[in-house]
């Protein structure tokens, strides 16, 4: 049997039949692979940069010291644990004091990254080791600010240090306001010494773990299990917000184009595999007269299909390899040096995805070869029965479902966008039915051979159902794929535009408002808005869950910012019907304590205790780097107790030069400056974005294939008649004209589908999985019917054109 | 050798159940040629079908060397073909992606014999095709696809051989040529051959005529 299986499969690898299937799936697996070997690279990308950011491959911290057992079970599983403590404390020299973050070391210090050290003479070193005891680093912002030089004695608490070098922004800085002010780094041996940390004092435990990419992602997990809320995780999957979000939608993008490309190969290896099927049913028939059984019949072309499924995938997952190549050197400015190699599984995923792929696309048709009645050699008539639609559909479906749900483990999206794909083909297969006896009616404006071309659309109706469904899907999912791509790489460029902020500035004195904005408005800088900020104890009333028992940031408006967004409620700036301040809660605060609007909050600011009534919820967008708070009193009500004012501002390159100005003007704030983080997001959206296009150009490609597949699909009844027509005397220009009438419009039909059915997805899509905002695309209402005019009518001219260059007696032969 | 009783086949049309065969009765001795006649529709397929294991019957019995073919279960049915059957058609039904030689080999593969080239190949002199032994079917005519047909026929070594018109798509030389080697064949290799045909000649050539009209057997 597998000579002849061999046989088969070098027959039909040569023979040109099954040209498309094999183009479809080396396209697919090609895609997925690159895709999936290049999901990765994203994936370490994305821990390498977290990585850089807190100097860890995972970071835990809480208000106190870690439980031992958490530490042994680090160590056991073969961490490598660094300690620092984070804590804010006043630096002083004869020159001043300033509040600093502290951030005491442990001999471990950095576990992961160097420091740039800007030693006495001016050089500047990398280094990996903790300052020695005695000695403190401060930043360039601290060093300004008290007026430093190397060698100065800074006092922090009781005791004395020598400033011995000036750092860089040094890993492990991580988030959160404590983190920008002026730094001073310095050895854990030398906290007791200071005498700065008591009982109650507001102190940040971070523990710096590093070591296997796996181990860390299992011991988060355990570590969620294990500790309570209090303590917070940075790394696995979690890190620098803003960017985290972008390579997450970048990869979300990169995941639905490769499930796009699925699909696609997907509709055009069942529809070649059908062809295929049909084609062979002589031949299974044959076999079966031979004394093969049904089961050797479906082994046979089982077999073939597997080999097929295996050459074709072992070439796609080569390709997929070159291309991933491709990309990886494209996105080297963002990718860390020295990448692992990717092993070979990358290459079994590949052909796994390829032979389920054509296992779940091509099974119904292959069943079908194997039901051929032996008698069909004598009654041509006995064609095998069609499986139920629901058994074809419902095993294609599952089968994608599999696959997709392989590829992006991600259940809630493949449920989504199977329940999605199943409603807009049962709504397709409706508006179809109609469009064919739409044609019907068209039919009659029309004469001659376009009169016939029309009337074929309904004379074939059940064939010009599938086509208008097959080139419809096919259309709604480029469409869509383009659509993405435009909207996410505007929406990517319009998050990064001119009026990002990239400086904070905080702890500014009431006194010195105007001032700074007068200074704002003098020197043309656009900032966020100044708000003051008023720390303070907050108690939920009895209705609510849990508590808080840090201080929270507060702030009071009359105007809401402009940068939020109210979801529920009123913003109102009076006192409420019960005489109270009213207040806006950030939404997810409010949902994760369970409060609710007329809820009364008692706070505690110093001396002062206060109350405020909620009237509204609010979205904030955290990573707009504008000042946002989970509590904003909407009236002027609290506008005496003490406060400090902050706000972001854009500075470009030139507008820089600024900053010592404006440090001397305002010598109380602090200064904080994001733009070299602003930088390293835009490069890291500039390459995704290139990244995307790659794709892209995948999904186009899987596309037209399925155009062309479907094309292909149906020439052989459209050869058929031609033929015959051609017999009766029908000269070319009327079999030409007849062919695009026909394709015209079932193209125009399905276009017009595609555009409904893009529109619809799109919104569901954007609502659901990319949280991006929805409009009406009007180009999509022109482009669908429009180039799947072009495409498809030129896809069928091309495809008949053998038949009407042919004489009539040979195209007769070759029925 | 074959032993038919009582054979009647009927289908369900829309206009209700047709009885195409009605209450057949035969013998045919092992290495007999016998030849089924009678006019369009008058069931000479069916009943072909029937003694060939490819379609079961409503009523009656076919019985084959001691076998009742109409009791085997479908796989059952598929061993005896491969065992005891060949054909050949009027349209040839070779594979098209097959070369001359290698759809000769097929129902020897199918055997597992491990000779096959060696026995494909002397098939195919025997009915005068070894040069054309590469030549796949649509390079060849239609008396030498027939040919090819007829030495994929005896490549299995069958004890009976069914063919339906297997000179119906062939002109009348060809035709001749072409029955002349089939029954030189069958001579040859002792075999049962039971064909069908519209051929007066061709019936005539063979030992024993069983006549249809309209289902029945006048003959």
């Amino acid at each position: 049997m597998w000579s002849l299986v061999f046989r088969l499969f070098l027959r039909d690898w040569r023979g040109g039949e099954l040209k498309v299937l094999i183009a479809a799936l080396i396209v697919a697996v090609a895609a997925v692979s690159s895709i999936n070997f290049f999901s990765d690279r994203v994936e370490i990308a994305m821990q390498e940069e977290t990585a850089r950011f807190i100097g860890a491959d995972l970071q835990i911290s809480g208000p106190r010291e870690a439980d031992p057992s958490w530490i042994d079970e680090a160590r056991s599983r073969g961490l490598d644990i660094s300690n620092t403590l984070v804590f804010p404390s006043i630096a002083s020299t004869e020159n001043g004091f300033q509040l600093s973050s502290v951030r005491a070391v442990d001999t471990f210090y950095p576990l992961k990254g160097t420091l740039n050290l800007t030693s006495a003479d001016e050089s500047s070193q990398a280094v990996n080791s903790p300052p020695s005891p005695g000695s403190v680093w401060v930043d360039a912002t601290l060093f300004r600010k008290l007026n430093l030089s190397y060698g100065d004695m800074v006092e922090v608490g009781v005791a004395e240090f020598a400033v011995t070098g000036i750092i860089e922004p040094e890993p492990g800085r991580g988030g959160g306001l404590l983190n920008f002010l002026p730094r001073l780094v310095m050895n854990m041996a030398d906290v007791p010494k200071a005498e700065v940390l008591q009982e109650g004092s507001r102190v940040n435990w971070q523990y710096h773990l590093v070591g296997e990419r796996q181990t860390i992602e299992e011991y988060s997990v355990w570590f969620k299990d294990n500790s309570n809320r209090t303590w917070s995780q940075v790394g696995a999957r979690s890190g620098v917000p803003r960017l985290e979000r972008t390579l997450q939608r970048a990869e979300s993008f990169l995941g639905f184009a490769s499930l796009a490309i699925l699909m696609l190969a997907g509709i055009a290896i069942a529809m070649v595999a059908n062809r295929y099927a049909e084609h062979h049913f002589d031949h299974a028939a044959m076999l079966r007269c031979f004394g093969c059984k049904q089961s050797d019949v479906l082994k046979i072309y089982g077999y073939n299909l597997m080999l097929i499924g295996l050459s074709t995938s072992i070439i796609g997952g080569i390709l997929g390899y070159v291309i991933h190549m491709g990309l990886v050197s494209l996105m080297q400015p963002i990718l860390p040096p020295n990448l692992p190699t990717p092993g070979i599984s990358g290459f079994l995923v590949a052909i796994a995805t390829g032979l389920s792929a054509l296992v779940g696309f091509a099974l119904p048709a292959l069943i079908r070869l194997g039901k051929v009645a032996p008698l069909r050699v004598l009654r041509k008539d006995l064609t095998p029965m069609t499986m139920s639609s629901y058994v074809t559909y419902g095993l294609t479906i599952f089968s994608l479902g599999l696959i997709m749900w392989w590829q992006t483990t991600d259940i809630r999206l493949v449920i989504n966008l199977l329940g999605a794909g199943i409603a807009v083909s049962v709504v397709f297969t409706g508006v179809a039915q109609l469009f064919v006896k739409l044609g019907l009616s068209l039919g009659k404006l029309f004469s001659g051979a376009s009169y016939f071309g029309v009337k074929q659309v309904s004379r074939h109706s059940g064939a010009s159902r599938i086509q208008i469904l097959a080139f419809g899907l096919s259309m709604l999912i480029m469409m869509l794929v383009i659509l993405l791509r435009n909207d996410l790489l505007d929406t990517w460029q319009a998050k990064l535009d001119m009026d990002t902020p990239n400086h904070f500035i905080v702890n500014i004195e009431r006194f010195e408002t105007e001032p700074l904005e007068q200074y704002f408005t003098d020197n043309n800088i656009r900032h966020a808005g100044l708000f003051p900020m008023i720390r303070s104890r907050v108690s939920l009333p009895e209705s609510a869950r849990g508590s808080i028992r840090r201080e929270v940031n507060i702030s009071w408006s009359e105007t809401m910012p402009s940068h939020n967004e109210l979801v529920e409620g009123e913003w109102s700036p009076a006192m409420t019907q019960s005489g109270l301040p009213a207040m806006s809660l950030e939404q997810t605060f409010a949902q994760r304590r369970n409060l609710k609007i007329g809820d009364i909050l008692s706070f505690k600011t110093g001396g002062f205790e206060y109350q405020g009534e909620v009237t509204s919820f609010r979205t904030v967008k955290w990573d707009s780097f504008k000042p946002n708070f989970f509590i904003i009193f909407t009236s002027d009500a609290i506008s005496e107790l003490p406060a400090e004012w902050m706000t972001s501002f854009y500075l470009s390159k030139s507008e820089k030069a600024l900053l010592p100005d404006m440090i001397d003007l305002f010598p109380a704030a602090t200064l904080i400056e994001l733009d070299a983080i602003m930088e390293q997001i835009q490069r890291v959206i500039d390459q995704v974005s290139i990244a995307v296009e790659y794709v892209l150009m995948f999904v186009m490609v899987a596309g037209l294939m399925v155009l062309f597949a479907s094309v292909q699909a149906s020439m052989d009844v459209r050869n058929f008649e031609s033929t015959i027509l051609r017999t009766l005397g029908a000269p070319k220009r009327y079999l030409r004209q007849a062919i695009i009438s026909e394709f015209g419009l079932i193209s125009l039909m399905a276009g017009l589908m595609a555009a409904i059915g893009t529109e619809l997805t799109a919104w569901g899509l954007y609502h659901y999985v990319f949280e991006l905002p929805f409009s009406v695309h009007w180009w999509v209402w022109v482009v669908g019917p429009v180039s799947g005019f072009l495409l498809i009518t030129t896809a069928g001219y091309m495809a008949s054109k053998g038949i009407l260059q042919q004489s009539p007696m040979m195209s007769l032969r070759k029925i | 050798m074959i032993t038919v009783q009582n054979l009647s086949k009927t289908v369900t049309t829309q206009e209700g159940p047709l009885q195409i065969l009605h209450d057949i009765n035969f013998n045919i001795e092992s290495g007999q040629t016998v030849a089924i006649t009678g006019e369009s529709g008058s069931g000479k397929s069916t009943l072909l079908s029937l003694l060939a294991g490819l379609d079961r019957p409503t009523t009656g019995t076919v019985n084959i060397s001691g076998q009742a073919i109409e009791s085997l279960s479908e796989d059952d049915l598929a061993d005896f073909r491969a065992a005891h059957v060949g054909f050949v058609f009027q349209s040839f039904h070779l594979l098209e992606s097959l070369t001359a030689i290698e759809n000769v080999m097929l129902p020897i593969e199918l055997k597992g014999d491990s000779n096959a080239r060696k026995t494909a190949n002397q098939l195919l002199d025997q009915v005068g095709l070894s040069h054309r032994l590469t030549h796949y079917p649509k390079q060849l005519s239609g008396g030498e696809q027939q040919r090819v047909a007829i030495a994929r026929a005896f490549a299995s070594q069958p004890k009976i051989l069914f063919a339906d018109e297997p000179t119906g798509n062939l002109d009348t030389k060809t035709g001749s040529h072409v029955a002349e080697l089939l029954f030189d064949l069958n001579k040859s290799q002792q075999t049962t051959l039971i064909l069908v045909t519209h051929d007066d000649g061709l019936a005539k050539s063979c030992q024993q005529q069983i006549v249809l009209e309209a289902g029945t057997m006048v003959q």
